[in-house]
């Protein structure tokens, strides 16, 4: 292929107004973030499935929908860090423990602080300081060690608690008579929703901002982006301090919900569920976790009253099979179609 | 000042001496680094750059030293290393590609950066589809979004056509006219040297020549490493 | 009462040291060896166990025999495993999710079949009555672990060391690309390394899980030990296992003594050790020489 100059810049090309820099699919602004298809569909489900849930004619399923959509939440934070970074995560339940430990512990407190706002506000801010007194010290760490390293993290704490929990003042291995998150299962699955809405937003916003996109290239090749001049350290530390934040915001919801957390918000359930609605809906992708997650919870509340514990062998295996033969998800490639169907093709 | 001084440079890879007490300065608008295979010229720029901290040695960037900094912090400075081997973001888009390193300098115009390197027609597509002499044109595009001090090219043309090579070294050449430094190792001689202002040549880790490029040819030492090597691209 | 105290941590710390040098041993040969970091490794060591349990108390196979079979699937598990993630998932981070989540597969399936039997005790092939070492009562089966550890880190140490195939081995760990120009079969000797790994777990499972009970969750511990050990010695760094195995064990005996009714801390210990470590020395003590 012959490559001429490039060519001159014309004089007469005319600065881009408003409608070009809103709809011109090379514009960096709103347009880039907000108008994808796939983000669009991801607010109508998280719109509809509240609508849907709780008008049923064969029933409501909101208590589901609200526990699908705790696990969405779940597997949008991990994307966010993980799955961009490239850098696993397997301490998640350890954060999803954090916040609902927090919720119960400030619930018994007093009446004050049982106030449901207080209670997730309390959590997020503790997801947020573990989150950063975390990422620091392991960060340094590249690749299977670090994901090693975070598998310790719930187990440790699991460890703490069963030691501790006498000497904490905890009135078992948890706290029970949480205050419920809303008065209802169809008001906490909207107050889920719209959550989940802020966060998946947020978090696409910053997607395809410049700190995304470091995101994306340290998962990349993160010493191109080190001898280029970026500094990766503090976008990693800032990306996992927010995914953790959100982690602890997900186990005060699930602990409402239940009105009881303990121990087993630290169990591997909560590892294989985020990281499974993550895979298939796309790493990286984020709101491809939105669809997978309700697909996959809902097929798992369905089928578990049959199954029992088979259920989770085959959710085990599914998991295996997706890592093996589509680690890259279902989203990817009807993006790719949406993409080819919109592109024209380089001459 | 010079803007860069190398200052009695060494290191060792085990047991083998890859760099001898090399040392030169800088004040020119493109300098390139040559040498047989084996000299030590990819070496050499990875110790300008930072990724190899010499045994010995002093490097210094527009009278700072920064011979023990950390490449991220050479490259915030103004000294920006470009990779032989292309190293895109495969998963962003030649535009995100270079907004990744846009704003590391002040703000660099990603729109003019990918007209200079013709590559404004694949702004929106993945990198990782580039065919290779897009690639490397990409590679030059990121370093240049960084708005560098003085840009290190690792083998800017290796593995180019003949055609593809006139292409790049035409931009290259634009570059310099606008104000843009360079360093550049290459084997193409013939090629790369009518871009350059001043030749450095290593033999076996050894400075044998510094000088302009018409003693390059006539200096004995330079002669007796090429012609006494196996480099067919000489 | 200092002394009464110091004869068990001395005497188990150094008996539980070998248990974790057997242990790390497998685990730190595989990660050296082929750079595979396998979560599954502590699910062969369940798998052994259950394996016992279901051959010689419900089938009532013989005790010799059941063991020697639990230990040949575990192998044949091991490899298994390998060959499904090396040749769909090869990359490292894959790999890894991959075989923890063959590790939970086989704790779900273990609960689902044998969830009944938790806090069962299998037989174990050398007696269980206990001895006294210096007025500490040991179980005998962590005697004849020592002198088993010794010798297959002998062996393994004059396998890798001394003989043909062990430099075939090195020169595959170095540079298996190369390795494979030169004619080396790579494939074959990375499921070598893997068969000896799985079977080091084996044996570690064979003579200690008789001083345990089984749970579905039993594959945590001996992962946990392996890959802290591993950490604490220096990730692929084969001798140093020997002194961090022993370092880990000591601080956790330690712990076990000196406050016998918190269970959870000897795990906390482990875990705060590996945090230490890559956090001051991130290079373990294989690393000091060098640097951290």
């Amino acid at each position: 292929m012959v490559l001429d100059r490039p060519p001159e810049p014309s004089a007469a090309d005319p600065r881009p107004g408003w409608k070009d820099r809103l709809f011109n699919r090379r514009s960096y602004a709103w347009s880039k973030r907000f108008l994808d298809p796939l983000f669009l569909g991801a607010i109508a489900v998280l719109i509809a499935v509240p609508v849907y849930a709780s008008g049923n004619p064969w029933g409501s399923f909101a208590l589901e929908s609200a526990f699908a959509s705790i696990f969405i939440m779940l597997a949008l934070a991990w994307d966010f860090s993980s799955g961009m970074t490239g850098y696993l995560n397997f301490g998640l339940p350890f954060f999803f423990g954090v916040g609902a430990f927090v919720a119960g512990y400030m619930s018994w407190q007093d009446e004050v602080t049982r106030y449901v706002p207080f209670l997730l506000a309390g959590a997020f801010a503790a997801g947020l300081a573990c989150g950063v007194l975390f990422a620091i010290p392991t960060l340094r760490l590249r690749g299977p060690y670090f994901t090693l390293l975070s598998f310790l993290l719930p187990l440790l704490a699991l460890d703490f608690v069963q030691a501790f929990w006498w000497e904490l003042n905890m009135p078992s291995l948890g706290y029970w008579a949480i205050p419920f998150l809303g008065s209802t299962p169809e008001a906490e699955l909207i107050l889920l929703s719209v959550a989940n809405g802020v966060f998946l937003a947020a978090l696409c916003f910053l997607r395809s901002s410049h700190f995304g996109l470091v995101l994306r290239g340290i998962r990349d090749d993160e010493d191109a982006l080190l001898s280029q001049g970026i500094s990766t350290f503090p976008y990693k530390v800032v990306a996992f301090t927010i995914s953790s934040g959100v982690m602890a915001f997900a186990g005060a919801s699930y602990a409402m919900v239940n009105s009881f957390g303990g121990v087993d918000t630290f169990g591997f359930f909560f590892i294989l569920f985020p990281v499974l609605i993550a895979i298939l809906g796309g790493t990286g992708e984020l709101y491809g976790a939105v669809f997978a997650g309700y697909f996959v919870y809902l097929l798992y509340a369905n089928l578990f009253p049959t199954f029992a514990e088979l259920t989770l062998i085959l959710f085990v295996s599914l998991a295996i099979l997706l890592v093996l033969f589509l680690p890259h998800g279902l989203v990817q490639p009807i993006r790719r179609f949406i993409k080819f169907m919109r592109t024209e093709q380089p001459s | 000042m010079s803007l860069l001084e190398v200052s009695g440079v060494t290191h060792s890879f085990g047991g083998n001496r890859a760099l001898d007490a090399v040392s030169f300065k800088m004040s020119v608008d493109a300098l390139a680094i040559v040498g047989p295979n084996g000299a030590g010229k990819t070496t050499l720029l990875n110790v300008i750059a930072g990724s190899v901290h010499p045994d010995r040695g002093l490097i210094q960037f527009q009278g700072r030293d920064v011979t023990r900094l950390p490449p991220w912090r050479i490259a915030r400075l103004g000294m920006v290393k470009t990779y032989q081997v292309v190293r895109p973001f495969r998963s962003l888009t030649v535009e995100e590609n270079l907004r990744l390193f846009a704003e590391l300098r002040g703000k660099a115009d990603v729109d003019q950066i990918l007209q200079e390197t013709g590559l404004t027609e694949w702004r929106d597509y993945p990198s990782g589809v580039l065919p290779f002499g897009l690639l490397k044109r990409l590679e030059l595009a990121k370093g240049l979004a960084t708005r560098p001090e003085l840009l290190l090219l690792d083998e800017p043309i290796s593995g180019l056509s003949r055609a593809e090579a006139q292409g790049l070294i035409a931009t290259l050449a634009t570059l310099k006219a606008s104000g843009t430094r360079m360093v550049l190792v290459e084997h193409r001689l013939s090629e790369i040297l009518p871009l350059v202002d001043r030749v450095v040549a290593l033999d076996r880790g050894r400075l044998v020549f510094d000088g302009t490029r018409p003693d390059f040819f006539r200096d004995p030492a330079v002669r007796s490493a090429y012609l006494g090597s196996d480099d067919a691209s000489g | 009462m200092a002394a009464s105290l110091l004869a068990p941590i001395v005497v188990l710390g150094t008996l539980y040291g070998f248990y974790y040098l057997l242990l790390a041993l497998g685990f730190t040969l595989l990660l050296g060896i082929s750079r595979v970091l396998n979560v599954a490794y502590g699910a062969l060591y369940m798998a052994t166990a259950y394996f016992v349990f279901y051959l010689n108390i419900q089938e009532g196979v013989n005790l010799v025999i059941a063991n020697i079979i639990a230990a040949g699937v575990a192998v044949a598990a091991g490899l298994i495993i390998f060959l499904v993630c090396s040749k769909f998932a090869p990359d490292p981070m894959r790999f890894l999710i991959v075989s923890f989540l063959f590790a939970l597969l086989f704790q779900y399936l273990f609960s689902y079949y044998f969830g009944g039997q938790l806090g069962t005790v299998i037989p174990g092939i050398i007696s269980k009555k206990e001895i006294l070492l210096f007025d500490v009562s040991v179980p005998p089966a962590l005697l004849v672990l020592v002198g088993v550890s010794l010798g297959l880190l002998f062996l393994l140490w004059a396998w890798i060391d001394w003989t043909d195939y062990g430099r075939t081995v090195r020169a595959t760990a170095e540079d298996p690309e190369t390795a494979g120009l030169f004619g080396i079969r790579v494939r074959s000797v990375y499921l070598t390394v893997v068969a000896v790994s799985s079977a080091l777990v084996a044996i570690a499972a064979v003579l200690v899980v008789p001083t345990q009970e089984l749970s579905p969750s039993m594959w945590v511990e001996p992962f946990v030990i392996a890959f802290v050990v591993s950490v604490v010695g220096g990730l692929e760094k084969f001798k140093w296992t020997v002194p961090a195995a022993f370092l880990l064990s000591f601080c956790q005996e330690a712990v076990t003594i000196l406050y016998p009714t918190s269970s959870g801390l000897p795990d906390i210990v482990a875990f705060a050790v590996a945090i230490a470590f890559i956090i001051l020395l991130p290079k373990g003590m294989g690393g000091i020489r060098h640097g951290s």
